[in-house]
């Protein structure tokens, strides 16, 4: 049951982080939006935040030199100290990548994009569940 | 030639053999007459003499007896009364019922001539012991056929027996050949001695004659002898050694006597009957006959003192052989005081002779002969009403005997019909052998085939048996071949599969990927419409926007040229 103080995007499209960046300002959950390009950049960005904020990130998978599933693996022990919600959001449709997903215990989500307000909100929904 | 090949022989020799064993044992033996056949076999008479009454067996003593009794019978001879008893009474200890069944004929032989109740007694016994025996029936037919014809002097009744008797072999033993030619001879035998004409043409042929046995022989050549005496003495006396050759006991004198009272040479035949009766077994038949006969030969001589001794002497050996009535001897003492004058003597023993109710043997002859010399008698005395009585009587007796008149000629016909019709069923006989020697051949043939084919059966399905297991061995190998090559296959298959299952997942995952490349761009257009759509955006962005859309849309088209490159690849 905590607020969701910050989301940070991870997906090596920048397009893609502009696009959804502009839903969550639109939808107007959380004010404080942070975009990564490269992984390892989001992965130093993380070892460094305060561990009570509630943070939501949505990851992609396919991405050069470190893909969605080996990023929550390289931040398990973070995401277990803090309080990170992963939402993996990809444009794979394919069952695998899901089925891993929900194996998962520590990412809470999987949806497909392009992000949409709706969406959003759904996901920040189950957050606070 | 290879084992099997030999082997293969001698399995149709022993399957020949057995055929033939078969076949021989087929026919029906009949002992009666393989004992019949003994003993009239030639044997050596003083072995038997000797051994008849101390043979070790009761088997061998009724063999020796039978042939001793066989060889003195000869036909109906009366006498040697207690050796057929005896014979009986060892055939009943022995007790088989051939042996009895000859026995009881032996016996009946002993009153054949003097009692013929007593003679039809025995022979119904022997018939009743062998009922359905045919060789004996045939015997028995004979025996009846001898009294009807010597005896009784019945032609008649002589010529029923006959046939009777050819009827019986006809009917149940048609294989036996010489049962045939026997009656043929039979037949014969009557009418050349009652003929008294010359024989036109002999009734065996030289082949028949061959297999004939020696009383059949004996009795043929007897036929012709007597047949041929009375016109033809000359010729009569070349059958007189042919007769004796096949006698048992080489004595022909009484045959050689007939001959010389034939040809009137009187003291040829004193001389040959003296011999005879010196040399003579006085155990034997027929002695009494020669003696007879001698007494005879001296009367003819004129030797009147010599005949009155031999006569008795005669007389006297006639009771030693059994005879009860000596009619030859009565005759010829008639004959003898006729010439020494004692005429009212002889007329009387000539009167006893005639009135005689018996028929001993020759009793037919003695009584013509005693009318005979009574008519001469009277008419030598001029008592002509007396000699034309007793003439008449002749005549009258001669006619119910043998009678040269039209009945009689007829019978004598019949005769000659059964002669001529035992000549077709002897043909028959013969082409019955035939049939059965390629009856025999035939199914010998027919034995051998079966063996061969049989045999030739078995050893193909031996060779069909060791292909069928070469083939099997072969059928193993090339299934064995089979099995490894659909291994191989599956093998192959398998691996083609793995291959093509790898390839699937390749081709799959490059679907994938393809698909993932072409989504990309497709959800950023997508996401880059939305925000459009949500219109909360400056011109700025918009414009930057519309920007990125422009891009993200050519990248969507180099995926979409790609992938067509690949796919034309």
């Amino acid at each position: 049951m905590r607020k969701i103080n910050q989301i940070i995007l991870v997906d090596d499209e920048p397009v893609m982080n502009i696009i959804n960046s502009k839903v969550v300002e639109v939808s107007g959950v959380c004010d404080n939006v942070k975009a990564f390009e490269c992984p390892r950049e989001a992965l130093n960005y993380l070892s460094d935040i305060n561990i009570t904020e509630g943070i939501l990130l949505l990851l992609d998978i396919n991405m050069p030199y470190l893909n969605g599933f080996e990023f929550v693996n390289a931040a398990r022990n973070l995401i277990r100290q803090a309080n990170i919600y992963i939402c993996i959001l990809t444009s794979s449709i394919d069952p695998k990548d899901e089925a891993r997903a929900t194996q998962d215990e520590q990412i809470h989500d999987f949806q497909s994009k392009p992000l949409s307000v709706d969406q959003l909100k759904s996901i920040i929904g189950k957050c606070n569940e | 030639m290879s084992r099997r090949k030999w082997n293969t022989l001698a399995a149709m020799a022993v399957i020949g053999f057995v055929g033939w064993l078969v076949y021989f044992y087929s026919i029906p033996q009949n002992e009666y007459y393989e004992i019949r056949k003994m003993i009239h076999e030639e044997i050596d008479l003083e072995r038997v003499k000797q051994t008849y009454e101390g043979s070790q067996s009761l088997k061998d003593s009724l063999h020796n007896l039978l042939h001793y009794l066989k060889v003195n019978d000869i036909y109906a001879w009366p006498g040697l009364e207690e050796d057929r008893i005896k014979l009986l009474r060892m055939a009943k200890k022995y007790g088989k019922k051939e042996y009895l069944a000859m026995a009881y004929r032996f016996v009946s032989h002993l009153y054949i001539e003097e009692d013929s109740l007593l003679f039809e007694e025995y022979s119904d016994s022997a018939m009743h012991v062998l009922p359905d025996n045919p060789i004996l029936k045939f015997d028995i037919y004979q025996d009846r056929y001898y009294t009807s014809a010597y005896v009784k002097g019945n032609v008649k009744d002589a010529y029923y027996w006959l046939t009777k008797a050819e009827g019986v072999i006809l009917e149940r033993v048609p294989w036996e050949k010489d049962l045939l030619l026997n009656l043929k001879v039979r037949a014969w035998e009557l009418i050349s001695k009652r003929n008294q004409t010359r024989i036109g043409h002999l009734p065996l042929n030289d082949k028949e004659l061959s297999i004939a046995e020696p009383p059949i022989k004996f009795r043929y050549y007897l036929s012709i002898f007597y047949g041929l005496l009375e016109d033809d003495p000359d010729s009569a006396r070349t059958y007189i050694p042919k007769i004796v050759d096949e006698m048992f006991y080489k004595d022909g004198a009484v045959h050689w006597g007939n001959y010389y009272k034939k040809i009137r040479d009187y003291q040829s035949g004193i001389d040959i009957l003296e011999e005879s009766i010196a040399g003579y077994d006085r155990r034997r038949a027929y002695l009494s006959l020669r003696m007879n006969m001698l007494a005879e030969f001296y009367y003819l001589d004129g030797r009147y003192d010599l005949a009155q001794i031999q006569n008795a002497k005669a007389r006297q050996r006639y009771i030693e052989e059994g005879h009860e009535k000596q009619y030859q001897c009565d005759l010829l003492e008639a004959k003898i005081e006729m010439q020494t004058g004692a005429t009212d003597s002889a007329i009387a023993k000539f009167l006893s002779i005639i009135e005689s109710d018996e028929h001993g043997y020759l009793s037919i002859e003695d009584r013509e002969e005693a009318y005979t010399s009574l008519i001469d008698y009277y008419e030598s005395t001029d008592h002509t009403a007396e000699a034309l009585s007793y003439r008449l009587e002749l005549l009258e007796f001669e006619r119910s005997i043998w009678g040269r008149d039209e009945r009689d000629r007829l019978l004598i016909l019949y005769f000659q019909n059964l002669s001529e019709r035992l000549d077709n069923n002897l043909k028959k006989v013969q082409d019955l052998r035939v049939r059965e020697h390629i009856l025999f051949l035939v199914i010998g043939a027919l034995v051998f085939i079966v063996a061969v084919v049989f045999i030739e059966f078995m050893m193909r399905l031996g060779a069909d048996r060791d292909q069928i297991k070469q083939l099997n061995l072969r059928l193993e190998q090339q299934n064995n071949k089979l099995e490894k090559r659909v291994l191989e296959r599956t093998r192959a298959l398998d691996e083609k599969n793995k291959e093509l299952k790898k390839s699937n997942a390749i081709l799959r995952d490059y679907a994938f990927v393809n698909s993932h490349h072409l989504r990309a761009p497709l959800c950023a257009i997508l996401g880059i419409v939305y925000v459009l759509g949500l219109k909360e955006s400056s011109a700025e962005e918009q414009d930057n926007l519309i920007s990125m859309l422009d891009e993200e849309c050519k990248k969507l088209d180099d995926v979409v040229h790609e992938i067509q490159e690949l796919v034309k690849k």
